[in-house]
């Protein structure tokens, strides 16, 4: 019998039928699936246990505890620390990117030295023979920068600069701001805020959610008083010109222009004083004078926005509260100046609070145990942008110039004439831990070591509200690369110089440090919080320098005031999280550049469109961008992220910091950017 | 649409918008977690493999200008779309806790699931991840690496429930009635803000049983009947009426559902259109409407 049509047909459909009923077309499919997926260059993942260690995060301004978490040995990835005081088992988004800074592809593997144009790497012998040669050659025309507020390093740094007679800064930021006002004001000891214990929380300009001081430890007390699903126990109310991270959850929003926090809370003031507020202070009644006479509401609102009734229904509210409390500072954590920290702490000593629970508080310093170091205030008392400005103009030539966990080329305003500065310099050594700006212009980068891979400490970022310190142990055993800490490099520079400042590495340095404060140092060890409640009496406070001399914004021909936005996500002014950058947002960049926002009316008034591409210029520089309409930018100002552009590490968008242009602050000596303007064309 | 299936535990999620001041550290921490590879361009939702977004919410214009954020994981839904187009049941809804799986060696890269989730939860690698060398060594023990080709999304960190299993059976204790707390996924154990609750959405002892309940309390999309597993809070109307497609005038619906209370039902009109306009990297769903602007100056919101 021959196989004729119709069983051909039928042998094919009952095969199809039996193929069908069994495993083989389901198990082949499940088989092609995974076998096409096994590729070589998929990694497999580690399998041993984890292991913990404590540190306090160096990169997170707050200083934020954290857990490290290693697997064979790598630590691979962060966690909250619940027995933290500053973080309370939650995190910031530069914090939990600790772990990538270690591995960051952008990091200075080997020391550089410049052979003409270009950086090449050279042995730790060599670079630390080039860097005594120089710091000898240079004696006196010397100056150092710091970006580091919160550890010993930087008392290192300007205990060997007194030493060797050049000048130090620290790098501009709100504890700067903070440092000079309190000096201003006379007060002693460090500004805290006792935010976990207040009521009602006016916040004035900082984001204090995000970016502003211990900004963890800040979101941890606004979640505890407001309780999902229950009754809040304090309100909290922010006063700035973007409806931001900190506005956006806090119970009342007031549009207020930016940097305009300094005279927003000098209305404030005088409306206390005119309910009846006094301060126990020898100058209350000049302070109360100049209030009355210079900060009228028709002036609050001519240069904040801020309606008279807006003024006085706020002081009513802080006058009401039990425990209120008022953070006044920069949008963007800089350059506000010492005049809005001082009106912010005036305020709040009309209120009474100071140093009670709740309100502002004087915080103890650490004492100082590098033999020769200066005061806290003596450290943050020259101007950083004042300097390089004038290095930039050649009315200064420092023979070397050192910078240390800063970045003038790319974080600072008036950003051309900075990275001049830091090629006018005799001879720049960048003590950094990734190839940044700055360091591309560098004559000599040395690579730095990151928070995993150094001893180092923490104590009190600034906006803590009791004194706190930390100290961190290397948590991985060989670092990622042939760094070092650059404390223990200028310590053996200083003892190579013959300016011994008396310890052989930074590991004594803390070590003596939690010894002087009487911590507990095998719990410090563990990477316990060392915590004291104590707070600093005062006596002779003055409120007039918080009244004083305000700098209003210029009117310079510029039509839209700038606010800058910074958030953690983007890095800080030293750190780009580049491995871990997958939290920008669609409002900082679209289609590779940078997204600045402005609402419709003032979109209207420029002639600019959704999604238009445009120029911002200010006074100091220009860079490109793309216009996002938002309703959640007051009328009259653009909104531009910070922390893109970054060209030294290829990153897209465009640094906004350019458009920033600088004031002088009388009394204080401070360059002021909170007030920038820019046209948008 | 699958048959839904009576778990006796249900984890999920409340998250509190009132609170989430759209920080991003829950994205970084489920990036770390589940071996999320890096150097995506998140602005790019072609390529972006973040399990998680946080939708930018602005009320419409006219108003006081108010705005929140959003952040959403995988709804893990009680009905869940995925599972019935999963042409190799490479998703599935099979285990107690409720939690949706994906299976990535099983997964051919079809994106039925993709096609078919309503809240567009899920992701897919069009491109080799790119693991550099340094990249290699922030590798979790946690997820596996998954190839090109293979849809991806949020699992609640599954992993963490099987070692609160595991912590509990070494301690003697019972795995199927674990402690509050016991098992929290990386967000919501990094959010500073205390925006996101997570638990067991059937046990009283847990906070997001009760939290579930609250009259703010609303669902994504409700009215398709997934039934998800996370609850969003607000105590404002316009961000409630974000949650579901209602029409100019509508009232905000009725429990629809055995866990369903949403928002006060009173029938008030609209407070005014809101839209939604992408944050972290998720496409806009149309041009938000632009009218009159916000007065310079004047107050703000009040979620009095």
């Amino acid at each position: 019998m021959g196989l004729d049509r119709r069983a051909f047909l039928t042998f094919l459909a009952g095969g199809a039928v039996g193929l069908g009923l069994t495993p083989i077309p389901y198990k082949f499919t499940d088989d092609l699936a995974i076998w096409t997926q096994n590729w070589s260059w998929t990694p497999t993942v580690p399998t041993r246990s984890a292991f913990f260690s404590q540190v306090a995060s160096k990169m997170d301004p707050g200083g934020a505890g954290i857990r490290v978490v290693s697997y064979d040995g790598r630590p691979c990835q962060v966690v909250g620390n619940p027995d933290h005081p500053l973080s309370r088992g939650g995190l910031s988004a530069i914090a939990a990117n600790e772990v990538q800074a270690l591995h960051d592809p952008n990091r200075v593997k080997a020391p550089l030295v410049r052979r003409g144009e270009k950086l090449e790497p050279c042995t730790w012998s060599e670079a630390m023979a080039l860097l005594k040669e120089k710091a000898a050659a240079a004696k006196d025309s010397l100056a150092v920068v710091s970006g580091d507020d919160t550890g010993t390093a930087s008392e290192v740094l300007a205990a060997f600069t007194a030493k060797a007679g050049g000048e130090f800064f620290m790098a501009p930021g709100e504890a700067a701001s903070a440092a000079k006002a309190t000096e201003l004001m006379g007060v002693s000891g460090r500004l805290g805020y006792d935010i976990e214990n207040s009521d009602y929380v006016l916040i004035l300009g900082a984001e204090a959610l995000e970016s502003w001081g211990t900004s963890v430890r800040n979101a941890k007390a606004f979640a505890a008083s407001h309780p999902t699903g229950g009754q809040r126990t304090a309100k909290y109310v922010y006063a700035g010109p973007v409806l931001g991270s900190t506005a956006t959850v806090c119970d009342a929003y007031v549009q207020a222009r930016p940097g305009a926090a300094g005279v927003l809370a000098m209305g404030l003031a005088r409306c206390l004083v005119q309910a009846g507020a006094t301060a126990p202070t020898r100058d209350f009644a000049e302070f109360a004078r100049i209030a009355q006479a210079e900060f009228t509401p028709a002036r609050v609102e001519s240069e904040t926005g801020v309606s008279e009734r807006d003024l006085r229904a706020i002081a009513r509210e802080l006058a009401a509260a039990r425990r209120p409390l008022v953070i006044a500072g920069s949008e963007f954590g800089s350059g506000a100046g010492a005049k809005t920290v001082a009106a912010g702490l005036a305020v709040n000593i009309l209120l009474g609070n100071f140093n009670r629970p709740g309100g502002t508080r004087a915080i103890a310093e650490a004492p100082t145990v590098v033999p020769g170091a200066p005061g806290r205030q003596a450290m943050y008392g020259a101007d950083l942008v004042g300097y390089l400005s004038a290095v930039a103009e050649g009315r200064k030539s420092p023979g070397l110039l050192m910078v240390y966990n800063a970045n003038p080329a790319y974080a600072l305003p008036r950003t051309a004439a900075m990275a001049q500065a830091v090629r006018k310099a005799g001879f720049t050594v960048a003590l950094s831990a990734f190839l940044d700006e700055t360091a591309q212009l560098a004559d000599l980068v040395l690579p730095a070591a990151t928070t995993l891979e150094r001893y180092d400490d923490v104590y009190t970022p600034y906006g803590a509200g009791q004194a706190i310190y930390s100290l961190n142990a290397p948590v991985v055993k060989n670092p990622a690369y042939d760094c070092r800490h650059a404390g223990d490099v200028v310590l053996a520079l200083a003892d190579s110089l013959g300016l011994g400042l008396g310890f052989g590495g930074m590991r004594e340095v803390v070590e003596a440090k939690a010894q002087a404060m009487g911590a507990n140092l095998a719990a410090l060890k563990k990477g316990e919080a060392w915590t004291a409640p104590a707070l600093v009496a005062q006596s002779g406070v003055s409120l007039v320098p918080a009244a004083a001399d305000h700098v209003s914004a210029a009117k310079d021909g510029y039509r839209l005031a700038l606010a800058p936005q910074a958030r953690l996500a983007l890095g800080s002014a030293t750190v780009a999280p580049l491995l871990g950058m997958n939290a920008v947002s669609a409002a900082e960049l679209a289609k590779g550049e940078s997204v600045v926002q402005v609402n419709a009316r003032t979109a209207a008034a420029n002639g600019l469109r959704q999604d238009a591409e445009v120029r911002l210029a200010g006074p100091e520089g220009e860079m490109g961008a793309r216009v996002r309409i938002s309703e959640k930018v007051m009328t009259g100002v653009v909104a531009a992220p910070l922390g893109l552009g970054r060209s030294a590490f290829g990153q897209s968008g465009s640094n906004a910091h350019t458009l920033l242009s600088v004031a002088d602050e009388p009394d204080s000596g401070l360059s002021v950017w909170t007030g920038s303007r820019v046209n948008v064309a | 649409m699958a048959t839904a299936v009576d778990f006796r535990i249900r984890w999920g999620m409340v998250i509190d918008i009132d609170k989430c001041t759209g920080c991003g550290v829950c994205l970084s921490a489920c990036q770390k977690e589940n071996n999320i590879p890096p150097g995506q361009d998140p602005a790019d939702r072609m390529r972006s493999l973040n399990w998680l977004f946080i939708y930018d919410l602005s009320k419409a214009p006219g108003g006081q200008p108010e705005a929140a954020f959003l952040p959403r994981p995988c709804m893990q839904c009680g009905k869940p779309s995925c599972v019935s187009v999963c042409p190799v049941i490479a998703t599935d809804k099979n285990e107690e806790g409720g939690i949706v799986s994906q299976i990535y060696p099983r997964c051919f890269g079809c994106r039925y699931c993709m096609a078919s989730c309503p809240y567009h939860a899920r992701v897919f690698g069009w491109y080799d991840p790119k693991w550099t060398p340094e990249a290699k060594e922030l590798i979790t023990p946690h997820t596996s690496c998954r190839p090109r080709g293979v849809v991806e999304k949020c699992s609640f960190c599954h992993h963490r429930f099987m070692y609160a299993k595991d912590k509990a059976r070494v301690a003697g204790e019972d795995p199927g009635h674990l402690a509050e707390d016991a098992y929290i996924p990386a967000c919501v154990e990094a959010c500073p803000t205390g925006a996101m609750h997570f638990g067991d959405l059937n046990n009283p002892e847990h906070a997001v049983y009760k939290l579930k309940h609250d009259p703010n309390a609303f669902r994504l999309l409700e009215r398709l009947g997934t039934d998800p597993q996370v609850y969003y809070i607000s105590t404002r109307e316009w961000v409630r009426r974000l949650g579901d497609n209602y029409l100019d005038g509508e009232a905000l619906n009725a429990p629809t559902h055995r866990y369903g209370v949403i928002g006060h039902g009173g029938g008030h009109a609209a407070a005014g259109a809101a839209h939604a306009a992408p944050a972290h990297g998720e496409p806009a769903h149309g041009e938000p409407a632009h009218g009159e602007a916000s007065e310079g100056g004047q107050s703000g919101h009040g979620k009095e």
